[in-house]
């Protein structure tokens, strides 16, 4: 027998779980659209003058996409972590089955 | 049906954090002193023997000391490694030997080929977190075949789904053990066989007495190893400074750095000359986008799909455990990132070189201690995705198959020592093919991706996140899956038809992925049966309290007790 508050729950989890792909799927579309290299682009690694200037741009934005994906991610945890906790002590609050 | 919960109870990884720091500091040790004697003039082949052999001396000691009698232990690692822990060897098995020496080499690629790998391994993980770290954790069991039995109620479901994954991780791990072996052969000076045998022996040891948690001991060693591998310049600086304290004036990187390290690490993987450097760089599409996104997305979903990798979610205390391990990993993979790709800037210094002799670069690269050092980086990796990949196998043949079908009855000890046994045979089996070097492993890395992806990601997603998917649904699903990745290869292996969308014979299988999911949202429509216990199961994913399903007992109970058992109904 579904409660409404499993229904609620687990909607909530499909929304969040929706919402964070889509974030990524708009992380992963900027990368391809601003950081995709050409065909041409070799390694840049010949001379090292100057750190930064040497590294080379796929490197940079797997940097960034990296630290994106960090973000990203920690934000689902805390969210469904949120999500879990509400609804257990609701759960729990009705003294039925969650 | 019985459910039970295991108790809580005191976590055998508490001393995790002490017994890294000190395998860090044991390390730093070692190579202060093989320093010293690479300087006072000891003969190379010592120096290297000895970095190759103590850390494996110490994995196989870690192996023997974290053996357990309990089945808990074995195959779950106690279901209570922490979240920390199971990301960093999360990552060390995601990198492993094949990845390994690419971190390194990797601002050396051709942008064209990096940039969708690195894009790909990220999505991966992201895909790992949010789609199946919390769903897999709770359902508490200990290999994917198990999860889709239990959540499809059905034995069929588990027997085809373990049969796969066998087809997807002997490639895999001969592969690993393949690289492992040889790069150990190089620094012992030995043959490619005798480097086989000693990889395979190390890698018998620090298992088959622990199992799982003796694997998560020892792989976190392991990644421990990698970064200071990866570091390796930089301690070596450190070093001298502690020796001799004077800082050379107009000390400042070289203007050419040497490429002949790197030339040995890319030759390890050649990834231009494999399927996926093809259809980057040498496909029908190659040079435009579609190749760039194709790629990303083979990485993404074949990585994610990988049942070795999967497994770690399995093995936590929660399932927000689970899914903050994949945030940890991430973490782990950019630091790797990070001091991998400085690997050979720092080598490049001039300090560094004057410390290693007048041609360090190109010497170091062929002998002494910093090729040493890189050298037991990459057996390590090799080691920490062989472990996990033997764990995944021979734990999934041992209560999918034998378990299941040949000795449902059997007593926890006969489980146990069932176990072990199957460990020690699959062990065998692979070094066997190694070995005898049969296939072309390392060719068959993009294909046992394929396959992955074909099978285990449509499945999986279905089954977590779909209460309508059924068994029937599901091994319909993956042999479609599997059959259309084999049937493309073969076509187009034998010129029956030419590249779709651009995809090479090996990468068939995210096309797959697209059928398979075709054939298991159709059936899924269709009622084979009136059983309704897979919807009672999916329910049990639609609640935030987590339910473990096992067929273990908990660890305070008597050794006699009979165990509880799902029923699965056929």
């Amino acid at each position: 027998m579904r409660t409404p508050n499993r229904v609620a729950y687990w909607t909530k989890t499909r929304a969040l779980m929706a919402a964070t792909l889509t974030l990524w799927l708009i992380f992963f579309c900027l990368a391809i659209y601003y950081g995709a290299p050409s065909k041409g682009q070799g390694a840049s690694q010949e001379t090292l003058n100057g750190l930064f200037g040497s590294l080379s741009n796929s490197y940079v934005w797997g940097c960034i996409l990296f630290f994106a994906a960090s973000i990203l991610i920690s934000w689902f945890c805390g969210a469904q972590d949120r999500l879990d906790e509400g609804s257990t002590g609701a759960s729990k609050r009705q003294g039925g089955k969650p | 049906m019985s459910l039970s919960s295991l108790d809580p109870h005191p976590s055998q990884y508490k001393g995790i954090p002490l017994a890294l720091s000190l395998f860090a500091l044991a390390l730093f040790l070692l190579t202060g002193l093989l320093a010293v004697m690479e300087k006072a003039g000891v003969v190379v082949v010592l120096i290297e023997a000895l970095m190759a052999l103590l850390p494996l001396l110490v994995f196989a000691m870690v192996g023997i000391l974290a053996r357990t009698m309990k089945l808990t232990e074995f195959h779950w690692g106690g279901k209570n490694v922490p979240a920390g822990l199971t990301g960093i060897t999360l990552a060390a098995c995601f990198v492993g030997g094949s990845f390994f020496p690419l971190f390194l080499s990797l601002i050396f690629l051709p942008e064209y080929v990096s940039f969708p790998i690195i894009l790909g391994w990220v999505s991966s993980l992201v895909l790992c977190a949010v789609l199946f770290a919390s769903p897999l954790r709770k359902f508490g069991s200990a290999t994917i075949p198990e999860f889709l039995g239990v959540r499809l109620q059905s034995n069929l479901v588990r027997l085809v789904a373990s049969g796969l994954l066998v087809l997807v991780a002997v490639p895999l791990l001969c592969a690993e053990m393949l690289i492992g072996g040889q790069v150990l052969a190089t620094s012992l000076g030995a043959t490619a066989t005798t480097g086989i045998l000693l990889f395979a022996a190390v890698l018998l040891i620090s298992v088959v007495l622990g199992g799982v948690s003796a694997a998560v001991w020892t792989q976190a060693l392991q990644g421990v190893l990698m970064v200071f591998a990866c570091l390796s310049p930089v301690i070596l600086l450190v070093l001298d400074q502690l020796t001799a304290p004077l800082v050379v004036e107009g000390a400042e990187f070289t203007s050419v750095v040497g490429t002949s390290l790197n030339t040995q690490l890319a030759a390890i993987i050649d990834i231009e000359n494999t399927s996926i450097g093809w259809f980057l760089t040498q496909g029908p599409y190659a040079g435009g986008l579609w190749p760039l996104i194709g790629t990303a997305l083979f990485f993404a979903v074949g990585m994610a799909s990988l049942p070795h990798l999967l497994s770690k979610f399995q093995g936590t205390e929660s399932s927000s455990d689970s899914r903050r391990a994949a945030g940890y990993s991430l973490s782990f993979l950019l630091l790797l990132m990070v001091i991998g790709s400085a690997y050979f800037l720092l080598l490049a210094d001039e300090r560094l070189q004057s410390l290693l002799g007048p041609n360090a670069l190109d010497q170091g690269s062929q002998s002494g201690l910093i090729a040493a050092l890189i050298r037991s980086g990459i057996v390590a990796a090799a080691l920490a995705a062989s472990s996990a990949l033997l764990m995944a196998l021979s734990t999934s043949i041992s209560r999918d198959l034998i378990e299941t079908f040949a000795l449902p009855k059997a007593s926890l000890s006969q489980k146990i020592v069932l176990a072990r046994l199957v460990v020690l045979g699959v062990c065998a089996f692979v070094t066997y093919l190694t070995y005898s070097q049969s296939l072309l492993f390392l060719d068959m890395l993009a294909f046992a991706l394929s396959l992955a992806a074909a099978t285990f990601f449509p499945a999986l997603i279905l089954s977590c996140w779909w209460s309508r998917f059924h068994a029937t649904a599901a091994y319909s699903a993956m042999l479609a899956g599997i059959l259309a990745t084999v049937l493309y290869a073969i076509a187009v292996k034998s010129g029956s038809t030419g590249f779709w969308f651009g995809f090479p014979a090996e990468m068939g299988g995210l096309l797959a992925a697209f059928l398979s999911f075709t054939v298991g949202i159709s059936l899924s429509y269709v009622t084979f049966s009136e059983d309704e216990r897979h919807f009672h199961l999916a329910s049990l994913l639609e609640q935030p309290d987590e339910r473990d399903l096992t067929i273990d007992i908990p660890e305070n109970s008597d050794k006699d007790k009979p165990e509880e058992l799902i029923e699965i109904k056929t």
